[in-house]
């Protein structure tokens, strides 16, 4: 007996209508999936979201116990500031070691280079094929730039091979060079999920994922040494990269998948999600291997689909997100892994940036809090940290929009400037 | 100058469930044979994309988003599944074509006919489940997901085969 394309299409379209518009529920964006109330005797939860009977009020974070109330009395929460308002605080003077200058992706064919305190406009870099990601060192004045060509339609395809051009500044952040580094040619079709350059500049380490997901089943991190071009390579498969074929922005520290360096230019911090965990793993550059999961190290997990009880999302109350996967940055001393936070408790959500010890992968405190009445835990976006994990540079968002600014501690000081950018890093 | 980032996302992603929340929780439906988990895999999709919305570069991209977020979200659900109870087998012999409405609606040929589709391995699954009830052409089929265009002629073939296998053991 014959199964005909039709028969299918009858019996599976009889099926879905089953399900009528009245019946579908509605949308809920303020708490996790796994707060629903399960059917009588038929819930099957995901992998990934744990039942609300489940979720105690102690939030296990990567084998330690503190509980969200404990994290913000200890960061000396401020009081809840109005609608919208964000928490202003320092002066830019007190803000150490972040980096005069930025570079921004205005859109596919211009580029900009700013100055952080003021906005002001320094230069401008055009170019014919589009500028998707950048990267920084930590000098302020040597960036990397990330060129490919991509087609928008129901995802985004990105043809032909990335090219990668060195930017230095001059002291006084006008363009002193722009020249394409001679690194080894990445196939076509190639999708750049992450850009790191070292904080000496030495060293640009390039996450290629192969595949779309999501079925990604290829990952590739290659790093190219610049004064000798010298290269290597570390792969694994079986990971998914959630973001990149989506066009979602770009590469380097805003990217999906990031990746950060230490200051010694060696260990190199990368988001992974597989069928186990969403987590960050860091890479020893200098040690031998390549395999990206045997050869590093799991230092945070965000969501443990094996353990829910150890991940860091879907606890409550109050409830909160962790976003290591998009928006985790390693300390240049390599002690803290930064990640974007937030937390809705009542009528009002804040926002901040949590920092995790790469030691006991424990969660150390949470900073740059901003509190706002609503529900929009949204949009964390992180593209610099200090040396200690202490002082970075992110977006905080409300319902309103969002600023980016200097985050030191409690307070959040708004940068002039920043308009609408597709990828920006310092 | 302003700033511009993601402007009231929750608008934007509550209209975007309004539109297309009915088709992916029935495309993850017929997938998973399971409607709570169908509902849970859609609205994680969704809070997804509204966690991303800030870094979206094209918002027209976002439904091939959540379809693809569905998709993988559904896998999810049965490799953790399969893991724990062997719940493939299970469903491909008992629910979920048995509620009183799939009753109603449903000849016994069809539910039989579904419930070799939830027996089928995955990836013939997922083949015939886009062709079919989504109407995908092979191309989109394969970018979908992720494999070759021969793959998705030989998945889909294979699972019609093993379906007219099963509904002439049934007549």
């Amino acid at each position: 007996m014959n199964v005909s394309a039709d028969q299918v299409r009858a019996a599976t379209r009889g099926a879905a209508a089953v399900i009528t518009e009245d019946t579908v529920p509605p949308l809920r964006l303020d708490e996790s999936p796994g707060g629903r109330r399960p059917g009588p005797g038929q819930r099957t939860w995901p992998a990934w979201v744990a039942p609300l009977a489940a979720a105690a009020a102690i939030i296990v974070v990567a084998g330690g116990g503190v509980t969200a109330s404990s994290l913000l009395a200890k960061s000396r929460t401020p009081r809840p500031s109005v609608s919208g308002a964000l928490t202003r605080g320092a002066s830019a003077g007190s803000h150490t070691g972040v980096p005069p200058y930025y570079v921004a992706v205005a859109n596919s064919s211009l580029t900009v280079v700013r100055a952080t305190w003021t906005g002001a406009t320094l230069a401008r870099i055009t170019a014919r094929t589009p500028v998707v990601g950048v990267a920084g060192a930590a000098d302020g004045r040597t960036f990397v730039l990330d060129e490919q060509r991509s087609i928008m339609g129901g995802s985004v395809t990105w043809v032909g091979q990335p090219a990668f051009y060195l930017l230095r500044l001059t002291a006084s952040g006008t363009e002193e060079s722009l020249t394409r580094l001679a690194v080894p040619a990445i196939p076509n079709g190639t999708v750049v999920s992450g850009l790191a350059l070292s904080p000496d500049g030495s060293k640009l380490a390039v996450d290629v994922n192969s595949d779309s997901w999501p079925t990604a089943r290829f990952m590739e991190i290659m790093t190219y040494t610049l004064a000798t071009g010298a290269f290597r390579s570390w792969t694994t498969s079986g990971v998914t990269n959630a973001d990149a074929p989506f066009g979602f922005t770009g590469s380097g520290v805003d990217g999906a998948q990031s990746i950060s360096w230490t200051a010694d230019s060696r260990t190199l911090a990368f988001g992974v999600q597989n069928a186990s965990y969403v987590g960050v793993r860091l890479l020893d550059t200098a040690a031998g291997g390549t395999d990206l999961i045997a050869d590093s190290r799991l230092a945070v997990i965000e969501r443990n689909f094996r353990n829910l009880g150890r991940s860091l999302r879907n606890a409550a109350p109050p409830y909160y997100f962790v976003s290591c996967i998009t928006d985790a940055m390693i300390s240049m001393d390599g002690s803290a892994i930064v990640c974007g936070y937030s937390t809705s408790v009542g009528n009002t959500t804040t926002m901040g940036f949590a920092q995790y010890s790469t030691g006991t992968g424990k969660m150390n405190h949470v900073v740059g809090l901003v509190h706002f009445e609503g529900k929009a835990p949204i949009g964390i976006s992180l593209y610099w940290v200090n040396s200690t994990g202490k002082i970075a540079i992110g977006t905080s968002e409300t319902t309103g929009g969002g600023r980016v600014g200097v985050i030191n501690g409690d307070t959040f000081t708004p940068l002039p400037g920043i308009t609408g950018f597709e990828a920006i890093a310092w | 100058m302003e700033i511009v980032t993601a402007q009231a996302p929750a608008r934007e992603v509550t209209a975007l469930y309004e539109a297309n929340a009915l088709s992916l929780i029935r495309f993850a439906y017929v997938i998973l044979g399971d409607r709570p988990a169908a509902e849970d895999v859609v609205q994680e999709a969704f809070l997804g994309l509204y966690q991303r919305w800030s870094k979206l570069r094209d918002t027209a991209s976002a439904p091939g988003y959540l379809r693809a977020s569905v998709l993988n979200g559904c896998r999810m659900v049965l490799r953790s599944s399969a893991r724990r109870d062997d719940r493939i087998a299970r469903i491909a012999s008992e629910l979920p074509w048995e509620s009183a409405e799939a009753t109603a609606l449903l000849s016994e040929e069809y539910r039989h006919l579904l419930r070799g589709i939830q027996a089928l391995p995955p990836r013939q699954r997922e083949a015939l489940v886009l062709r079919y009830y989504l109407d995908l052409s092979e191309e989109e089929t394969a970018r979908s997901m992720g494999v070759r265009r021969g793959t998705v002629k030989s998945a889909t073939s294979r699972a019609l085969a093993a379906l007219g296998q099963r509904m002439q053991e049934y007549s």
